[in-house]
């Protein structure tokens, strides 16, 4: 059985350790749970929402609760969009850099090992034993890891992108019909 | 993003500075073929431009999905090949991509496949075996775009159409008006 001294000791313990104290531990820890954020309240920049509202409004003739509503579908809409063009990011997994090849035709798993791999051909093609100083085993290698590493990344990339779906589907589901409404 | 073509980006989507051009894709193309649809489409105002825009992403969206629906089953094939010894030639991993990728018939990639028990078909067939469920999600996503992009161009339509209405309204307002004047002014004058 506990003894009295016993659980004072538990209590003061606990009391050393119920999570962060200071307030920018407090709000790093509350985003603990946030996964993707789109479920949360928009929270438009009001500059940027009014600079919509007129354009709408200048542009479409609507009126400020018309475009007001509209604006508020577009800036939901558009935060669904950048999630997704994040997570397909992840994806590209080791080929992120984005400016290997302006020639080579867009295939997120490909690009990195399409240039490593042609340096490989190229270089066996003329009989050298080295490209920039390593050995070609080596580039073979890095060639393995960044198909490995590509094909693990997409698979997780596609994963969390069909996990937003009904956020997306619902933020286009919402423009559509605001649209739909103005259609008077 | 090179200078031959002009940055196509509307007047709410400049504002909210929107990207959608991710690494490795071609800014060229993307503007280019946005141009097409702003023209064909006729999309004037900021609102019609705006769902062009976002119209041409879904499609770009479907063009991603399908590339790397092409390129996971490329991938998956040529590492299905990988180590198989061809007579003289044995072609690496990479080779086999490239010739799967270009759709090369070679003699030595076909006799690789051969090498495996299989032909094209049944090579396709086992990749697309070994990653079905990634196969389906992308599916599921070309869906969904191809039923947003749906919705969006019925929205467009709605668009245009609201254009028209209020044209058609602000000639009919000045056409009542203008009676209306013309009724002022011949009271007035039978009442002198």
């Amino acid at each position: 059985m506990t003894t009295v001294s016993q659980r004072r000791a538990n209590w003061l313990n606990a009391q050393r350790s119920t999570g962060p104290k200071t307030a920018r531990g407090r709000k790093r820890v509350s985003q603990n749970a946030v996964r993707h954020g789109l479920s949360a309240p928009l929270d438009a920049d009001p500059a940027l929402l009014e600079a919509l509202v007129m354009r709408l409004q200048a542009g479409e003739g609507l009126s400020r609760v018309e475009a007001e509503s509209l604006a508020l579908r577009i800036i939901a809409f558009e935060r669904t969009q950048a999630h997704q063009r994040t997570r397909w990011l992840a994806t590209l997994g080791s080929d992120a850099s984005g400016d290997l090849d302006q020639d080579l035709e867009y295939s997120p798993a490909a690009s990195v090992t399409q240039l490593l791999g042609s340096r490989l051909v190229q270089a066996e093609g003329q009989g050298n034993t080295h490209i920039a100083g390593q050995p070609l085993q080596w580039y073979k290698d890095a060639l393995k890891l960044f198909i490995q590493s590509d094909r693990s990344a997409q698979r997780a990339g596609i994963r969390e992108i069909r996990a937003a779906d009904r956020y997306y589907r619902r933020a286009a589901n919402q423009l559509i019909k605001a649209l739909r409404g103005l259609g008077v | 993003m090179t200078k031959k073509v002009k940055k196509m980006q509307g007047a709410i989507s400049s504002l909210l500075a929107v990207n959608p051009i991710l690494p490795g894709e071609s800014a060229e193309a993307y503007q280019e073929g946005l141009a097409g649809l702003i023209q064909e489409l006729e999309a004037t105002t900021v609102l019609q431009v705006y769902l062009a825009e976002k119209i041409y992403e879904c499609l770009w969206w479907i063009r991603r999905y399908d590339t790397q629906k092409r390129e996971t089953l490329i991938t998956e094939m040529a590492q299905m090949l990988e180590n198989s010894y061809v007579s003289e030639l044995a072609l690496s991993q990479l080779e086999f991509r490239e010739a799967l990728r270009w759709s090369e018939s070679s003699a030595a990639l076909l006799r690789a496949i051969a090498s495996k028990g299989h032909d094209m078909a049944s090579l396709r067939q086992r990749a697309q075996l070994k990653w079905s469920k990634q196969l389906r999600d992308l599916d599921d996503q070309i869906a969904l775009q191809a039923k947003v992009l749906a919705g969006l161009q019925a929205s467009f339509e709605v668009a245009a159409n609201r254009t028209l209405n209020r044209e058609r309204m602000m000639l009919q307002n000045a056409l009542l008006s203008r009676d209306l004047q013309a009724i002022d002014g011949a009271v007035g004058s039978s009442s002198e």
